[in-house]
């Protein structure tokens, strides 16, 4: 006879047998205490348990916050380069952060142009004693001027005058002093290099270089002195 | 180590009961698996996998009866322990890939009387103790076989098998009762 046992008897069948049995019965009725190599390897086990569950999550977000933070500095990089006052201010606080460990690149922009009609020469009031000059470069047809000064003790400087859309220089700063100020109402900026010190004033509408092994002092009195 | 078990668990009502269990059973555990194993290094290494098995379905265990747990914990401790001692003396479990009996085909006569009820459950306990446990863990404790999986660490497959063949044997036993009887 084939006999079917639904799941309502199985269940009922199993209750019965199992309700009132004691598994513990036949076993010791002492505490056991649990070695410390035991707890040791627990350790381990539950750590490795909860590496293995964790691991895939960091990764996931991981990912997500790198893309999240990608995505923030394209937005902020686009915002930045797209607006000129933010730009400049970009720029400017670039060079003032970096200005003693990078090398900084000045390049006067193509949009800053000279506004008076004409080439017109800066005059300087000042040229230390003993200096005369040995050689000057009026190319009033490109817009550039240079003249330089010597003494009898090999100190010499250049002075160069040039509009800004026809500057391009680098001033090295990786392992020179530099400085940033200002000067008779233009931006200045100070190197030293192995050779020469550097002084460089600029506006809109000029950009002046005085450089040469003279001191730093004597640099700045020259542009000081600067006049049209 | 109650603190790494505790690591594990979220919330402060589930931290509390499982902290009942585990103060209250893991010796008791302890000796059920060392009865099989003969070995306390191993069976301490059996109730600690016993409790990680359980954190997994602390919401499905009923702590309020304490007899009823302490059986369970026994139940899955025992279990476990001789899982482990049948992988150590590399015993080759060949499991029969039987065929599934469909459990609702054809019910022809269905024995569903409390008189067979208490026949069957002499019968059930005349079953090999793995069956015994799978039967319950199924129908005393109300566990899925994925849960009865995951608390005594065989495949889910092996449960279901486990346990139709301890209903098949108990037809058999039923059958032959009841020609003994006439």
């Amino acid at each position: 006879m084939d006999k079917y046992i639904s799941e309502r008897l199985m269940k009922a069948a199993c209750i019965s047998a199992f309700r009132t049995e004691d598994l513990s019965i036949g076993l010791p009725a002492e505490k056991h205490t649990f070695s410390k190599k035991f707890q040791r390897k627990m350790k381990r086990v539950i750590r490795k348990a909860d590496q293995t569950a964790a691991s895939y999550i960091p990764m996931v977000r991981w990912k997500a916050v790198l893309i999240m933070v990608l995505a923030v500095l394209l937005s902020i990089s686009i915002t930045v380069m797209a607006v000129e006052p933010l730009r400049e201010g970009f720029f400017r606080m670039i060079r003032s952060v970096f200005s003693d460990h990078t090398e900084l690149s000045f390049e006067a922009e193509s949009s800053i142009s000279n506004t008076k009609e004409g080439f017109q020469i800066f005059q300087f009031g000042y040229i230390p004693k003993e200096f005369h000059v040995v050689d000057e470069q009026n190319l009033s047809e490109v817009d550039f001027y240079s003249i330089s000064y010597s003494d009898d003790s090999e100190h010499s400087f250049e002075i160069i005058q040039l509009l800004p859309q026809d500057a391009n220089l680098n001033i090295g700063s990786k392992d020179n002093k530099y400085e940033e100020f200002v000067i008779n109402d233009m931006n200045a900026y100070y190197n030293e290099d192995q050779v020469n010190n550097n002084l460089v004033l600029y506006n809109d509408e000029y950009v002046i270089t005085i450089s040469g092994n003279i001191p730093k002092e004597e640099l700045i009195n020259i542009a000081k002195s600067a006049k049209l | 180590m109650l603190a790494f078990y505790l690591s594990l668990i979220d919330s402060p009502e589930a931290r509390t009961k499982f902290e009942n269990i585990y103060y209250s059973y893991r010796s008791v555990m302890f000796h059920s698996a060392n009865q099989v194993l003969h070995n306390a290094h191993d069976a301490e290494d059996i109730v600690a996998d016993s409790f990680l098995a359980v954190i997994n379905i602390l919401d499905a265990i009923d702590s309020t009866d304490e007899d009823k747990a302490r059986n369970l914990m026994i139940t899955i401790s025992k279990n476990r322990a001789l899982n482990f001692l049948k992988k150590k003396k590399r015993a080759v479990l060949i499991e029969e890939e039987i065929e599934m009996p469909q459990e609702c085909d054809h019910p022809s006569p269905a024995i569903d009387n409390l008189e067979l009820a208490d026949a069957l459950s002499k019968l059930i306990r005349q079953l090999p103790s793995e069956q015994q446990d799978v039967l319950r863990l199924q129908y005393y404790y109300d566990y899925s076989y994925q849960q009865i999986s995951q608390l005594i660490g065989k495949r889910e497959a092996t449960i279901r098998q486990m346990s139709l063949r301890a209903k098949k044997k108990l037809r058999q036993m039923l059958e032959e009762r009841e020609i003994q009887h006439g």
